[in-house]
């Protein structure tokens, strides 16, 4: 994280009733895009609302942008553009006007709030729809629109619920795309919700993953997706079936599992190298086609962050 | 369709104050309502509510051209005098107008959002709920004033110049705030019972049936508890009656026989109506959030 962070919180609690939803929460985001990583119940949307100001904290505190969350909501949501996860946009409006009105409301004035409206239209991939009613959008459409809306003001961060719900594998690759581009400029930060780890690894560079109202690990993905030194992954090629290939390793002391993409996840017995696999791949007569050390995907990190929770 | 055409492009411009973007939704509503298919049907009751005063403003007219009377041999002494009852009467003249036009425009000035979801949007740029509500309201406040305060105020101007002169302006002084006031009470109260409707469904038709029920309903009750108990007292319940006796207050007619017949005081209407206007805004701050709190 960066000495400067947009987003500070400290302690932070909160509870719908009697259901607490956010529990003792502390982390730091820093400029860029961010990832807030979790599964469905765990409080992002929740933790977005507090930052937004729209609902108070039991306990704790924080910062947006430098700015006291709580009775300075107006302020903090002058420089952030929120897209919100659920439908929220007025059907009967054409995407032009619902997109320079957002921006009236944030306080550009009425011509230049249209004419950016016709940008942001532009950018996210709806330009020749931007005189059809709100209310005829497909999905994507919409995710699209409600994107347009938090971007119509320039934003200092952007804060994204789910952005790539609903969308199909193309629509989901032009968001995230999207959203890298956004960040690449460097004006804008981002926070991305989400409960889909691809999405959050393909567009962000730090994460903050929550699982019932408490941080279980936060940082860089690239310094959390350690690499495994004991753990290579194996493709190999042999005459017959190759079961001796692996029965030989085993008998070396290697623990062989299948692993993805039809590869075979060997674990090195303890101070042994790559060079055993070598050897007994000459002896069983078998072509090793790929050798790579295990890196953790996002995925792992997150599943061995819960299982320590737990 | 392409992902994007060009590169993101941050807006480099200053935005305006915060204190008139309430403006925004106001101006943005009444450009929908009279851009939209019930266009027609608001054009016809402005029409019909600009007719009533042009009729007041006939008779200013003729009155200050009396010979026009004489012509016709109409006895000019035995037709009402230009005083705090005509205008007062102008006012109440448009009662029916303002309650078409409130329905009309108001019913789904919230409701709408709440069935979109919408509510949400507004508050999460930089607008506070009393701002959001602000902006509804002067959807139905400023066509109100526009068909209540503005024309009166315009007929009494022109009777002062046409033919009342520096006599009429010393004696009804007080009559252009009274108008104003009037005005601005019946645009508050009409506007805050039509929100609160609003706010409670998520159609603005029901929104509109809600508002039609409280109105007859609540003038059903004082009826009822009037006869029940043999007294005129719970007339004060009636708010219908409670804006008469208050205009009656304001424009200085406590001596009419009319008021004196009320069983409560020009004040005592003030603070019913008052009290009702604020029970409206507190359902609205009650209802109208950024977020719905399962409890």
């Amino acid at each position: 994280m960066t000495s400067d962070p947009i987003i500070q919180v400290s302690g932070l609690s909160f509870a719908y009733g009697k259901t607490p939803v956010l529990n003792d929460l502390s982390f730091q985001i820093g400029r860029g895009a961010t990832g807030l990583l979790g599964p469905n119940g765990a409080g992002k949307t929740t933790l977005l609302k507090i930052l937004l100001g729209f609902l108070r904290p039991a306990r704790g505190s924080g910062a947006v942008l430098g700015i006291p969350i709580g009775r300075r909501g107006v302020h903090i949501r002058q420089r952030i553009g929120y897209m919100p996860e659920h439908d929220c946009l007025i059907p009967s409006l054409k995407a032009v006007r619902l997109v320079a009105y957002c921006g009236e409301l944030y306080g550009l004035p009425w011509a230049e709030a249209m004419q950016r409206a016709h940008e942001v239209l532009f950018y996210v991939g709806l330009g020749e729809a931007r005189y059809r009613e709100v209310g005829t959008f497909s999905t994507g459409m919409k995710q699209r629109i409600k994107l347009a809306q938090a971007l119509v003001a320039s934003p200092d961060v952007l804060f994204l619920d789910e952005p790539t719900n609903g969308l199909d594998p193309s629509g989901r690759q032009e968001m995230l795309q999207l959203i890298k581009d956004v960040v690449a400029q460097g004006e804008t930060s981002v926070i991305f919700s989400s409960h889909i780890l691809h999405d959050v690894e393909a567009a962000c560079t730090d994460v903050v993953m929550i699982k019932k109202g408490r941080v279980v690990v936060s940082g860089k993905i690239e310094d959390l997706k350690r690499v495994e030194e004991a753990v290579v992954e194996v493709r190999w090629k042999s005459a017959g079936d190759g079961d001796g290939f692996v029965q030989a390793l085993a008998r070396e002391g290697c623990r062989c599992e299948p692993g993805r993409n039809d590869l075979l996840r060997v674990t090195l017995p303890p101070g042994k190298g790559t060079e055993v696999l070598f050897r007994v791949a000459r002896a069983s007569g078998v072509q090793i086609r790929h050798l790579m050390r295990k890196r953790d995907s996002l995925e792992d990190v997150f599943l061995s962050a819960i299982e320590e929770q737990n | 369709m392409p992902v994007y055409d060009q590169h993101y492009h941050p807006w480099a411009g200053k935005p305006r104050p915060r204190w008139h973007r309430w403006l925004v939704i106001t101006r943005y509503h009444l450009s929908l309502l009279f851009t939209g298919k019930g266009r027609n049907i608001l054009i016809l009751i402005l029409v019909s509510a600009g007719f009533i005063h042009f009729c007041f403003l006939a008779y200013v007219y003729v009155m200050a051209n009396r010979q026009i009377l004489e012509q016709y041999a109409i006895p000019v002494e035995r037709l009402p005098g230009i005083n705090a009852r005509f205008f007062l009467t102008e006012i109440i003249a448009q009662t029916l107008t303002v309650a078409i036009l409130t329905l009309i425009m108001g019913a789904g000035l919230i409701a709408d959002d709440r069935r979109d979801n919408a509510i949400p949007l507004y508050l999460s740029k930089p607008l506070t709920v009393t701002e959001y509500l602000l902006g509804k309201l002067g959807v139905l406040a400023l066509p109100i004033l526009g068909i209540t305060a503005v024309p009166t105020l315009l007929v009494f101007v022109l009777h002062w110049l046409g033919g009342g002169g520096k006599e009429f302006i010393l004696t009804y002084w007080r009559l252009p705030f009274a108008i104003v006031a009037l005005s601005v009470l019946i645009a508050l109260f009409c506007g805050a019972l039509m929100l609160m409707a609003s706010s409670l469904v998520k159609k603005g038709a029901i929104a509109g049936v809600v508002v039609v029920g409280l109105f007859i309903g609540h003038n059903v009750l004082a009826g009822v508890l009037n006869g029940i108990f043999d007294s005129r007292k719970f007339m004060i319940i009636s708010l219908q009656f409670d804006f008469y006796r208050l205009g009656l207050w304001l424009f200085g007619l406590e001596h009419v026989q009319e008021a004196q017949e009320f069983p409560f005081s020009g004040l005592a209407a003030a603070g019913v109506i008052l009290a009702a206007t604020a029970l409206c805004w507190a359902i609205l701050w009650r209802q109208v959030r950024p977020v719905e709190v399962v409890k």
